[in-house]
């Protein structure tokens, strides 16, 4: 049953469609991973190359600068950064090969240029304005600026609890960091969502028709009077639905990991996510991330299904419930202007499905929850209930589906 | 075996599609004959379980057909009037597919599945994709499925529905093939297909069997008796707007008419033995009336 459930997803046009357009996705999505300015390496005439070699060479700039980010390497940074300044406008050297110098530290220079810019903004040229004595409070600038920014207006939605949780998190980060080229890792998280809200949407339309097409194909009077039919058929069913949606995501998410990675190098994965989110206050390493962006996805994608599925079941039409993928991905994007001014709004837009595919930005975000006196990250919310949410669709699709009637 | 109906129907909202049918079914063809929108399909449905009734009970020995689920479904097979099929299976595959609903074990169904392609010979093109099938094989494909686990009682729903003669006939007879020591349900509003194969004939309509029994008791339930005669044009038309007419064939200026009346329409009338179509008009059709008009 279960075979021929697959093949049923599989042997459809809309099915093979699919997944000749999550392979072309995946390596359009690779292209552009491992083909951009940020993994460019960029010469002494200030010529930018691209290519594994580039790859090479920017990541043999930057192991130059590895280990950890005391306030003596800070202090060698913004020195470094002031010398070819100098040097540039004594030599009329043009901007690309400026950036060409700088571009061994330049992770560095981000990280300094956001601990001394103000808490909501990016001054690219604030590491030109510091000495290298200033590289003493790099640390300190970042809890300073959050008790900055929790003392404002803006941060008043914040219970005093939540804004104790905020500093406490932040001040268990351990410094000084460590630091190494991680350049893989930060392509692989900026791509990621992309992959995993196309895989979305691709995979729905397969799995709509899961539990419309004995109806559309009117095959469900010989299904549901067959000795099965309300019973294990069902369930091959449910379960080919659940095994194709993991199929293709673990395919498409291993194989868009092992090119990004493969190609830009998995260098970093124990470095702390603050290198590239340095306002997080989850203090968490860049294969950490990686896990929760990979298993945050999975969880998306098949509570998402299910529902798909759970709505195909009841109204038995691929049409409405293909829509529901593209209503709860888009959705957020267009009623976030509104629920925003509501008082739990944010509370209830950090919990929405979507965020399960853009966990690195859920990683920069401050949306607090408190339970059971606890308060917690979205992150920590966010896993247990779609699991839970997964868990109870699976039986409600189930005997919804078997309960039907065919007029 | 024994399939009962008790007070059995079935409301859509306002719309009584099934009223209150009480019957009993033992080994044996049965045909229900009945015109589009009698309640033929809602019926049927309620016996495979995929319609529950709105009143009353459908009971297998005793036992009723809702409360033993799969039990009861494991003994049926249901060709639906329109029947659906995976487009990109081949044959073969969709058979093996329906066979493991029906909790067929791998080895068996694929015995069974040769048996029943031959039988329906469709052994040829059992790697074909349903889709490419023609009406007749499909409909072939479709009794083939509903004999996959040697059903006791075989609900066929207009099985014949938009297959040439002969298709209609090979179905037919094929039917009878079947019938052995299972009861099998037929609905058909084509008379010809259940008047030579089936023991026992409901007619049904508006909901309801309004008469029930043998061919022969059916026919002599009739209070009209049959009358062949041939007039001119103009008294066929006459004719027409005031008996019931069940045939009108037209010949070198002449019509011949069969008419349905109790009495002698016509002083060279001949009398003729009432055919089911004869009922089926007796029943289903309109008297007469000035909308009848010879062309």
């Amino acid at each position: 049953m279960f075979y021929y459930e697959l093949k049923k997803i599989l042997s459809r046009k809309s099915g093979r469609i699919v997944i000749f357009l999550i392979c072309a996705m995946i390596a359009l999505v690779c292209c552009f991973a491992v083909h951009n300015p940020n993994t460019a390496y960029v010469d002494e005439n200030g010529q930018t190359q691209q290519g594994y070699a580039a790859v090479r060479k920017l990541r043999a700039q930057r192991h130059e600068w590895a280990g950890k980010l005391t306030t003596d390497v800070l202090a060698r940074v913004i020195e470094e950064n002031a010398r070819i300044n100098e040097e540039a406008a004594k030599s009329g050297a043009s901007d690309d090969v400026v950036w060409g110098k700088k571009r061994a530290f330049d992770d560095i220079s981000t990280m300094i240029n956001r601990a001394f810019g103000k808490f909501r903004e990016y001054n690219y040229y604030k590491i030109d304005s510091l000495s290298p004595d200033d590289a003493a409070q790099f640390y300190d600038r970042r809890v300073i600026s959050l008790t900055e920014w929790l003392d404002s207006n803006e941060a008043q939605i914040l219970s005093d609890d939540e804004k104790a949780f905020l500093t406490e998190r932040y001040m268990e980060l351990e410094t000084p960091i460590e630091y190494d080229y991680m350049t893989g890792w930060e392509m692989h998280a900026e791509y990621m969502p992309t992959v995993t809200m196309l895989l979305l949407l691709l995979i729905s339309f397969p799995i709509a028709g899961v539990f419309s097409g004995e109806k559309q194909l009117k095959a469900d009077a010989v299904f549901f009077s067959s000795y099965h039919g309300r019973g294990r058929a069902v369930l091959a069913k449910l379960m080919a639905g659940i095994v194709f949606v993991t199929v293709a995501y673990w395919m498409a998410v291993i194989v868009y990991s092992v090119v990004v990675l493969g190609f830009l190098g998995a260098d970093g994965a124990g470095l702390m996510v603050q290198i590239d989110v340095w306002k997080s206050f989850y203090n968490i390493t860049f294969f950490e991330q990686f896990l929760l962006m990979v298993f945050g996805g999975y969880i998306g994608c098949l509570s998402i299904a299910l529902l798909e599925m759970l709505v195909a079941a009841k109204t038995k039409s691929a049409m409405v419930s293909v829509a529901v993928p593209f209503v709860l991905i888009f959705m957020p994007t267009f009623i976030s202007s509104l629920v925003s001014r509501l008082e739990y709004g944010n509370k209830i837009l950090g919990l929405l499905p979507d965020q399960l595919f853009i966990i690195s930005q859920v990683l920069s975000q401050f949306n607090l929850y408190k339970i059971s006196s606890k308060i917690t990250g979205a992150v920590e919310v966010l896993f247990p209930l779609y699991i839970i949410i997964s868990l109870l669709l699976m039986p409600t699709v189930y005997f919804i589906y078997r309960k039907s009637e065919v007029q | 075996m024994e399939l009962v109906l008790e007070n059995v129907s079935r409301r859509f909202q306002r719309f009584t599609a099934v009223d209150e049918i009480s019957y009993a079914m033992g080994n044996g063809v049965y045909g229900l004959l009945g015109v589009n929108g009698a309640g033929k399909t809602t019926l049927m449905r309620m016996l495979c379980t995929l319609l529950k009734p709105t009143g009353g009970h459908v009971y297998f020995n005793g036992s009723d057909v809702f409360e033993m689920g799969a039990g009861y479904r494991q003994i049926i097979g249901y060709l639906p009037q329109e029947f659906g099929y995976y487009p990109e299976f081949s044959v073969r595959d969709y058979l093996m597919y329906i066979a493991s609903i029906k909790g067929l074990d791998r080895f068996v169904a694929s015995k069974k599945a040769d048996v029943l392609l031959a039988q329906v010979g469709l052994d040829c093109v059992q790697k074909k994709k349903m889709k490419k099938l023609s009406g007749g094989m499909k409909r072939r494909v479709g009794i083939a499925q509903a004999m996959l686990n040697n059903p006791k009682i075989l609900i066929l729903d207009e099985p014949t529905a938009g297959l040439d003669p002969n298709e209609r006939v090979r179905f037919r007879n094929l039917i009878s093939a079947l019938a052995g020591d299972r009861l099998v349900l037929l609905s058909t509003h084509i008379v010809s297909d259940v008047e030579y194969i089936a023991n026992e004939i409901m007619l049904m309509k508006d909901g309801r069997f309004i008469q029930t029994g043998s061919l022969a008791q059916i026919t002599a339930a009739v209070p009209e008796k049959a009358w062949s005669v041939t007039v001119s044009k103009n008294e066929a038309q006459r004719f027409l707007e005031n008996y019931m007419v069940s045939n009108v064939r037209q010949f070198s200026g002449k019509t011949e008419l069969r008419i349905l009346s109790k009495e002698k329409p016509h002083v060279e009338a001949v009398p003729d033995e009432l055919t089911l179509e004869d009922v089926f008009l007796y029943y289903f059709g309109e008297k007469g009336g000035e909308g009848n008009v010879l062309l």
